[in-house]
């Protein structure tokens, strides 16, 4: 079986979560390396050294820029592409257009979060995903969707039943944590106890202005206040505005990232709507106690410290109170945390791609 | 309804097809694949294989190597050989029909520059062609142009009676997309033909002769080299008619040694010669479809051409145009191309790739089938 998978997010300056789910398959797949399997990758060119090798995979390139890659595919052009693989499989909404007698084709559909918060989501994008959608349900693909979540949403947009499978993700893709990186930003913010972590693009979605709030609640009430950092690249909407106690470090490097994660106090996550919310899956891996919100798909199952209501900054204070008061607890839900995140591997996750793939074609 | 049995006269497509050679083996693989025309297709004596492999009903291999052999063949013992395969319509895909055709024929014409720039071929084939022409205007029960601007020059020279029925190129997407064939192709069969990936390249394609406007091509490239000393042309095909006037532009080159003259290049090179081009010219002073353009288009490439042309029908906005014949006025629309904003560049080539995506060869077989179709059914009043 030859699979061609499209990698176009890792050409994106910010490939952000779609990216770290196209780089933890390829990692998965290199690692599985399963017999009678032949992966190959599909990108737009660079010049120079190309980055998608370290996967050990070949790359066929376009001669087109990724910008221009991108339009090319929103205009339906490139049909044809990946015509000699037997499975080509798209690792987010964009890709060339799915044509019949083509390859067996598949999709991963992350969310569908504009259409059910279009308000929080900008109306070009908005648009731009509408399309895609439309598209990708009108084709024969396999959807592939990473929690029962989002699998209704799509369903409810129209995909039939037995095309659409849930293949969660895995935690284990961040390099070593950089302690002495990880130190030195904190030193930077003055920073030198135990403090929050959140991570997350900079936009509505992320309900970041209510943890901003909350968090301010919890220390105006709290005997020993925790500084909250915020590490994601700027998104878009309006501007967070940073209190006191808040520090906005902008984006961090993998090494960087689980360095944080291993010195934070805890870690809280409260997205109003989630595809599946890795960042408390990764923080869980590093062994960071997690307070999430309800109906993020990642933490249904999972031993968090504590959970909140996205919509409450009430809740979300009182959560945040409660794990910065109880150190015992802490520390247990954090082992426990660790044993949940070990069950989500990359390899499982290629293992099932490579399943799904096998009995349909 | 049963199928039309139609012959095609495949005797002068030389091995290494270009142009209408190429035309007329993408039509007998694109009709072929069709089930309401058996095709039965004359070649010379030592070239039927080709043929069948494209999927041809049957293959009759009798006509001589020689060009004068087939053109004497042609005047005298094609006409048996058609009535030998009891075929309902003949097709003659390259300008010719045979003295005394037994069944209703088709021609195709694709460019009427025989007629309206004889100073760009050999005099021996203007007066060939003037009259071949003419011929089988004459004669023929339905005409197939390429483009419509050859369509309209054909009725300003010779008399047409039957119906014209106009059939573009098309562009084989399998090969030109801007997707190399397999992981590192591209870089292989480049450095097969001994180009690397350094320099801002500037390609061109096809026959090299005087019409093609390579010298204008020459000159400009010239210009712009001395500014840019990361500049190459390549100019890939293969040596034609003129060439001396050619080799003359090439030796005035001060940029000499940033010119590669690659001579025919192997299909499979093609499309990746496109695909690595910062820029494709096809500055060619008149054509009668002008696939090459197409092609360049269907890779994603940039593409400068000429205004004044059918090209202009065909490939629409994508281009950036220069009138044809002027050196300077190429050089600039080159510059124009080569320094185009991200934005200006991506709108082109996205338009482009959309417009070559329309032009298909099943669509041209089936106008193909259509013109054969009214052909044979013509018999009953020209050939009773």
């Amino acid at each position: 079986m030859r699979v061609g998978i499209v990698a176009e997010q890792l050409r994106q300056s910010v490939p952000g979560g779609i990216g770290t789910y196209t780089a933890g398959l390829l990692q998965g797949l290199a690692d599985l390396s399963p017999e009678e399997v032949t992966i190959e990758i599909l990108a737009s060119k660079v010049s120079g050294l190309d980055p998608l090798e370290r996967f050990g995979f070949p790359v066929t390139m376009t001669n087109l820029s990724h910008r221009l890659q991108m339009l090319a595919w929103d205009r339906g052009i490139g049909a044809r592409a990946g015509r000699r693989v037997d499975v080509l499989h798209r690792t987010s909404l964009a890709g060339p257009s799915m044509s019949d007698g083509g390859p067996l084709a598949s999709i991963m559909v992350h969310d569908l979060s504009w259409r059910r918060y279009p308000e929080l989501t900008t109306p070009r994008g908005a648009r731009w995903h509408d399309a895609a959608l439309r598209r990708a349900v009108a084709s024969s693909a396999l959807l592939i969707v990473p929690s029962a979540v989002i699998r209704g949403e799509l369903l409810d947009a129209g995909a039939a039943r037995d095309r659409v499978t849930v293949i969660g993700e895995g935690a284990d893709h961040l390099p070593s944590a950089d302690l002495a990186a990880a130190d030195a930003l904190l030193e930077r913010c003055g920073i030198d106890g135990p403090f929050w972590l959140t991570v997350s693009t900079l936009e509505p979605r992320k309900n970041l202005e209510r943890l901003v709030e909350a968090h301010g609640l919890a220390n105006a009430r709290g005997h020993r206040p925790w500084p909250l950092v915020v590490v994601g690249p700027a998104g878009w909407g309006p501007t967070l505005r940073p209190r006191d106690g808040t520090h906005l470090v902008g984006q961090c490097d993998g090494a960087l990232l689980a360095g944080l994660y291993e010195r934070c106090g805890g870690f809280v996550y409260v997205p109003v709507h989630e595809g599946f919310g890795l960042p408390p899956l990764e923080a869980m891996e590093h062994g960071a106690p997690v307070v999430a919100s309800l109906g993020v798909p990642s933490m249904i199952g999972a031993p968090v410290a504590a959970v909140c209501d996205a919509t409450e900054i009430v809740g979300i204070s009182n959560a945040l109170t409660e794990v910065m008061s109880n150190d015992g607890g802490r520390a247990d839900t954090a082992e426990r945390g660790r044993v949940f995140a070990a069950q989500h591997r990359w390899r499982n996750v290629a293992a099932e791609h490579l399943d799904l793939w096998r009995r349909n074609s | 309804m049963s199928a039309l049995r139609v012959s095609i006269d495949a005797t002068a497509i030389p091995v290494d097809a270009a142009g209408a050679g190429r035309y007329c083996l993408e039509i007998v693989r694109a009709l072929s694949q069709r089930d309401d025309v058996d095709l039965a297709v004359l070649t010379r004596r030592d070239d039927a294989d080709r043929w069948l492999a494209l999927g041809a009903a049957a293959v009759d291999p009798v006509a001589p190597r020689s060009r004068l052999g087939r053109i004497v063949y042609e005047k005298t013992l094609m006409g048996s050989a058609i009535k030998r395969l009891g075929v309902v319509a003949h097709h003659g895909p390259h300008y010719t029909l045979p003295a005394r055709c037994p069944v209703p024929g088709i021609v195709t014409i694709h460019d009427m520059t025989f007629f309206e720039r004889p100073e760009v071929h050999e005099s021996a084939k203007v007066a060939f062609f003037t009259r071949a022409i003419a011929h089988a205007a004459a004669t023929a029960s339905a005409i197939i142009c390429v483009s419509a601007w050859t369509a309209d020059r054909l009725e300003e020279h010779v008399t047409v009676t039957a119906p014209v029925f106009v059939a573009p190129h098309g562009v084989d997407h399998e090969r030109f997309r801007p997707e190399e064939a397999s992981p590192g192709a591209d870089h292989a069969l480049l450095a097969g033909i001994g180009l690397g990936d350094s320099r801002t390249r500037i390609v061109t394609l096809g026959t090299l002769e005087p019409r093609k406007g390579v010298i204008d091509l020459i000159q400009a490239f010239d210009a712009l080299a001395a500014t840019d000393p990361s500049l190459e042309l390549v100019l890939a095909g293969q040596r034609g008619w003129g060439m001396s006037t050619i080799d003359a532009a090439l030796e005035r080159c001060a940029a000499r040694d940033r010119i590669r003259v690659l001579g025919y290049v192997e299909d499979a090179a093609v499309p990746a010669l496109l695909r690595s081009a910062a820029v494709v010219a096809y500055p060619s002073i008149d054509e009668g479809f002008g696939l090459p353009a197409l092609e360049a288009l269907a890779c994603g490439a940039k593409l400068v051409t000429t205004e004044d042309s059918v090209m202009a029908q065909v490939c629409g906005s994508a281009p950036w145009y220069t009138p044809s014949g002027s050196p300077t006025a190429l050089a600039a629309a080159l510059a124009a191309a080569l320094k185009a904003s991200p934005h200006e560049g991506d709108e082109r080539r996205c338009l482009g790739m959309t417009t070559a995506a329309r032009f298909t060869w099943s669509a041209a077989a089936a106008v193909h089938a259509e013109a054969y179709a009214v052909a044979a059914g013509s018999s009953s009043n020209r050939h009773a």
